[in-house]
């Protein structure tokens, strides 16, 4: 059996006095898309945050490709091949649309990506990419957090709620290039409210409810039961 | 009169933008008031006074006090402000009050409770014609260094990696360290830069106003509404806030002597009632 990308045990998060995880496990196989799943406050976010140190867990723990990742400074892990590409977008709004871009860096082998491949699969950033970031629409905000996020050759990306608040023919648009991304052997931690769109996407489906993993499986399993669930997701 | 009124306004401006970039920047990265940025103006003042009467040169002392009070700065954010960011504000301002009496007694024990004062270098020794007025060319020296920082500084922050990365930073901590950023390395370089420029123009000014134990606080609160008026964390708020105070307390001072106290804050009040987060704000 490969190593698991992403391999999470038993992972426990505190806001101040507040138990916020409470025993988050999960797996991602390469080239996977795993949907987390969930209520609004079940502890979708603080997942993601915490596996990237940016809320600090307070026990368990994450393993990338086998190495240990709890305690790893925030900067370092996009670096190790694993980023975050925030509900909000992170769009860095005093910099212009180039410079987002840029601001990444990135080693200039013919295999990674670089400015002209992620402009090709969001072609819609083109005509901006000069301008700065105040009135980009939504959809753009997201292509730009997506394409940056590629320009860090990522291995794992942590999805929070790409589709939130952008148009269904943007949504589509989007969910296309994630597609071509999986075949492409990325994989992909995805928080989606919308249900259609992370079963689409997703292999695997985790169900986690008031900070602990509820079920584990495949989507497959997930669809056929999908009453079962309902208790800790809203369907 | 006039010509001397605009050069001695800009010549302040400049002053204010050297002793507020580094005050707004931090501010930016770090969400941070450092009540105590008067203090190292001061010190970068009477390391400068030291300097100069032990090796006879200004321009020793115009190198090497901003160089000590950049060192200075690292050590105190390695040992004080890299704890207290983002822990509640009446901490933060406890703390930095603290250390503004601490630099003042601190200053009174090893150079005295005098005052003193540095001589204009020879260079500019000769005031200067400037059409019909005679115009000290030293304080066009202060314009000359202000105007060279922030030529650096615009060209470091717009225009370099580097520079993306400061603005990345302050614009948003996450999302700079999920690109990499390592923000915490950012902020210390900024914060010691902030403090080597608020030591140069601590040095600078040392000729012209001389060198004694309190002349922190009179900068300190005009840098503060400098940084409030301009909009914090912004390279062009700072030079647009240095400027506007700069000029509205020289002019106002020239023509409405009998409100020069008043000027700059009602000057502040007016801008906060129409533009409540700084002339330059994102908000």
């Amino acid at each position: 059996m490969t190593t698991p990308v992403l391999e999470v045990k038993d992972l426990n998060t505190h806001y101040g006095k507040s138990h916020i995880l409470q025993g988050i496990n999960l797996t991602i196989n390469r080239g996977n898309c795993l949907a987390l799943l969930g209520r609004n406050g079940a502890g979708k976010t603080t997942t993601l945050r915490s596996i990237v140190n940016l809320t600090k867990p307070s026990s368990g723990t994450i393993k990338y490709f086998g190495k240990n990742l709890l305690n790893q400074p925030s900067y370092k892990i996009p670096s190790y091949g694993i980023t975050l590409v925030p509900e909000n977008r992170g769009i860095l709004k005093t910099l212009t649309l180039e410079e987002n871009l840029k601001i990444v860096s990135n080693k200039n082998d013919k295999d990674n990506w670089n400015i002209e491949k992620v402009l090709e699969i969001f072609p819609s950033l083109k005509s901006k990419y000069y301008n700065n970031c105040f009135d980009l629409s939504g959809g753009e905000q997201q292509m730009l957090s997506l394409a940056r996020a590629l320009m860090l050759n990522p291995k794992l990306i942590l999805l929070d709620e790409p589709s939130q608040g952008l148009a269904p023919k943007i949504v589509l648009q989007i969910e296309k290039v994630l597609h071509k991304l999986l075949a492409d052997n990325l994989s992909i931690l995805l928080v989606e409210q919308n249900l259609k769109l992370a079963i689409s996407l997703a292999s695997h489906v985790s169900v986690i409810g008031k900070g602990i993993t509820r079920w584990e499986g495949e989507k497959l399993d997930f669809v056929k039961n999908v009453d079962k669930h309902k208790e800790w997701i809203s369907v | 009169m006039f010509i001397t009124e605009i050069l001695n306004a800009l010549q302040f401006s400049m002053t204010l933008f050297l002793l507020s970039v580094g005050l707004t920047i931090v501010f930016g990265l770090m969400k941070i008031v450092n009540l105590a940025h008067g203090t190292l103006y001061m010190l970068g003042a009477y390391i400068g006074l030291s300097i100069w009467t032990f090796s006879d040169s200004f321009w020793l002392a115009f190198v090497f006090a901003p160089i000590a009070t950049a060192i200075l700065g690292a050590l105190l954010y390695k040992v004080l402000f890299k704890f207290i960011q983002r822990v509640d504000p009446m901490r933060q301002v406890l703390l930095t009050f603290g250390l503004i009496y601490i630099g003042l007694d601190s200053v009174r024990l090893i150079w005295g409770s005098m005052s003193h004062s540095i001589t204009t270098p020879e260079l500019f020794s000769n005031p200067i014609n400037i059409f019909g007025e005679t115009y000290p060319t030293y304080r066009l020296f202060v314009i000359l260094v202000g105007i060279t920082v922030l030529l650096i500084l615009y060209f470091v922050l717009e225009k370099t990696k580097m520079g993306a990365m400061v603005r990345a930073s302050v614009d948003d901590h996450e999302t700079s360290q999920m690109l990499g950023i390592n923000t915490e390395k950012i902020l210390f370089y900024t914060f010691s830069l902030g403090c080597g420029l608020a030591g140069l123009a601590g040095v600078t000014v040392a000729p012209i106003v001389g060198v004694e134990a309190g002349m922190d606080m009179e900068v300190l609160v005009l840098t503060l509404i400098v940084v409030v008026v301009g909009g914090p964390g912004s390279l062009k708020g700072a030079l647009i806030g240095s400027l506007l105070i700069g000029f509205v307390d020289t002019f106002g001072k020239v023509f409405f002597p009998e409100l020069a106290l008043i000027t700059i804050y009602a000057a502040m009040a007016l801008i906060l009632i129409f533009k409540p987060g700084g002339m330059y704000s994102r908000l």
